[in-house]
């Protein structure tokens, strides 16, 4: 049991119109994400573009731990899993239309996720973090195979359509789905599924006696967080152009896990945050380190990384367990309320 | 969601009487494969009728009443025998959410609400699966609740908190109230007050209520019938009238010498 403190937990946010308090930092984002390719040459673009697929695999990830507190450390492989269905099936059948791929990755990955979340019924915390860790090395293992018999060490290579080749347009379509996938999540968190996930998340024995169906919220969970984590996956594909099962080391599961801890579990616009340190603390580490080159090294970036997200977790775990977006709160209070004083 | 269709052919059979809400019939519990907790207890609720189960610690009382909820296998026990029949159906077998929606409405002792969730959400939840005019007067109820809308569930006093929880329950529209350990941890005044709404809710929803109470005195204050419960079984059952007020309540419900014996 966490400590009570006197602030609200972000995650729980309730007013009486939680959509509108969500609105103001969605639009915010919005404008700074378009704003991007405009101010920033196209190596940072890549980089932000990096960070959006971050975003959506994080509020995948906020919906399953954030809202229905199931813990898992699947998240690479469901990505692994969503790129593999771009990759093979591309190869397979080359024909089928873009926009069709990222949400058939993201059906195959629900599927993977209905399967994890058959044993989630029974394990829970420690325990299911063990079992998601198994599933991990279980996908990662499959798609080496799948990769081994198929192209080899180069990987599945995935193109672009046409129109939205560029990497600046390309950039765009990920914010479009990252923005959307913000709004379903804030949306889910306040419907009667999303409360429901949280009852289930403070307390399964109240939550069975208010006459909610534990195991069916569990595997809701399971199968829309795969599913967003898979398309994400999908388009993450795309985005880097080829498919290989050494994009998805451990480390990024743990990366995610990171970004929705110093973004405050179960917050949604805040997690762009938590996504934004992720990726870029790391790389500007690297950077400073005159580690120069290393952005394309993923094993260093993500040793440095990891290194820095269990400091990073640690230290928001003890000094602000509501992560960035309990902080930005107190200090959207503490500005207003110094306003209305000097005023 | 109620799903009608796996109703029992014994569930008729094996219910008491017919005014029984709830009939509990030689239940056994089993911890661990090993402890027998409840041998063989009987219990039956008639509809607005409030039954105080008493007994000293480790009687088996809270086993029971989470054994009628359908809590019992998570606490590592199993009903290794007996039924429990609710309103003429054997729910024995049926799962916790389940009978919740059926109308067995269970307010645990501790862990009752969602100690991160604020008031105002908690009543949005009951919203969510409960009509509006429901929800007002289960609210009108608890006056108090709605004043503490903004406030977070955990931060609430101890009285609120088994108000808040009462009232979670009765939005599920139950046709019987379980309740362990109302006066637990909590003021008489307090006691007093939630004992009175318990009154009300009888009087005004037809909620028959089992009550699992430590409190001898208080729980006789309220109760029609009680059942003393030892060794985790039924060792006598009165009229809450015969007891009311008698110094000598405690070696009359152990010195099994009133009432009728159970088995």
């Amino acid at each position: 049991m966490q400590p009570m403190t006197t602030e609200r937990p972000a995650a729980l946010h309730a007013s009486t119109s939680p959509l509108r308090t969500a609105a103001l930092p969605m639009l915010a984002l919005a404008a700074v994400g378009i704003s991007i390719p405009t101010v920033f040459p196209v190596g940072i673009v890549n980089e932000a573009a990096v960070v959006l697929l971050a975003v959506g695999a994080a509020l995948g990830l906020q919906m399953l731990t954030g809202l229905a507190g199931q813990l898992s450390l699947g998240s690479a492989a469901l990505m692994a899993v969503g790129a593999f269905t771009v990759g093979v099936t591309n190869s397979v059948a080359p024909g089928i239309p873009f926009v069709v791929l990222p949400l058939w990755a993201g059906i195959v990955g629900a599927a993977v996720g209905f399967l994890v979340g058959l044993p989630a019924l029974r394990l829970r915390g420690f325990y299911l973090i063990i079992a998601t860790l198994a599933l991990h090395y279980i996908v990662l293992f499959v798609l080496q195979r799948v990769q081994e018999s198929g192209p080899g060490v180069v990987g599945y290579i995935v193109q672009r359509p046409d129109l939205v080749a560029d990497d600046v347009r390309w950039y765009y379509v990920l914010l479009a789905v990252a923005l959307a996938v913000t709004v379903l999540t804030a949306g889910y968190k306040v419907s009667a599924t999303g409360r429901a996930w949280q009852m289930m998340a403070h307390n399964e024995i109240a939550a069975e006696a208010m006459g909610i169906d534990i195991r069916r919220m569990k595997l809701q969970a399971f199968v829309l967080s795969s599913f967003l984590t898979a398309l994400v996956g999908g388009l993450g594909a795309y985005t880097i152009g080829v498919v290989t099962y050494e994009s998805y080391p451990l480390g990024l599961a743990i990366s995610y896990i990171a970004s929705i801890i110093i973004a405050g579990l179960g917050t949604t616009s805040a997690t762009w945050l938590g996504a934004a340190f992720v990726i870029w603390i790391p790389l500007w580490v690297t950077r400073l380190l005159g580690a120069y080159g290393s952005v394309q090294n993923a094993s260093v970036n993500a040793q440095i990384g990891v290194l820095i997200f269990g400091v990073s977790i640690i230290g928001f775990m003890m000094f602000a367990p509501g992560g960035l977006n309990a902080l930005i709160a107190t200090a959207w209070r503490r500005a207003i309320s110094w306003v209305r004083v000097t005023r | 969601m109620i799903d009608a269709s796996d109703q029992s052919k014994d569930g008729m059979t094996t219910a008491a009487s017919a005014r029984d809400v709830l009939a509990v019939n030689g239940l056994e519990v089993v911890y661990n494969r090993a402890v027998r907790a409840v041998n063989g207890i009987s219990i039956s609720v008639q509809a607005g009728e409030i039954v105080a189960l008493l007994g000293p610690n480790g009687a088996g009382k809270t086993t029971t009443l989470r054994a009628i909820g359908g809590f019992a296998s998570h606490e590592n026990a199993r009903i290794a025998a007996g039924t429990v029949v609710f309103n003429g159906r054997d729910v024995t077998r049926l799962r916790p959410e389940r009978r919740a929606r059926l109308g067995i409405g269970i307010v645990p002792e501790s862990g009752k609400i969602f100690e991160r969730l604020s008031v105002g959400e908690h009543i949005s939840a009951m919203s969510s699966w409960s009509d509006r005019q429901t929800v007002e007067q289960v609210l009108s109820m608890f006056p108090r609740l709605r004043e503490r809308s903004a406030k977070l569930a955990g931060l609430l006093s101890g009285g609120e908190r088994q108000m808040l929880a009462i009232a979670m329950t009765l939005s599920l529209r139950p046709s019987v109230l379980l309740i362990d350990e109302l006066s637990l941890g909590l003021g008489p005044k307090v006691v007093d007050e939630l004992l009175e709404k318990l009154l009300q809710i009888r009087a005004s929803q037809q909620v028959a209520v089992l009550l699992v109470e430590q409190n001898v005195d208080k729980a006789l204050e309220v109760a029609d019938r009680c059942y003393m419960i030892a060794g985790g079984q039924i060792v006598t059952t009165a009229p809450a009238a015969e007891l009311r007020g008698r110094p000598d309540v405690w070696s009359l419900l152990l010195g099994q010498d009133i009432g009728h014996h159970a088995q």
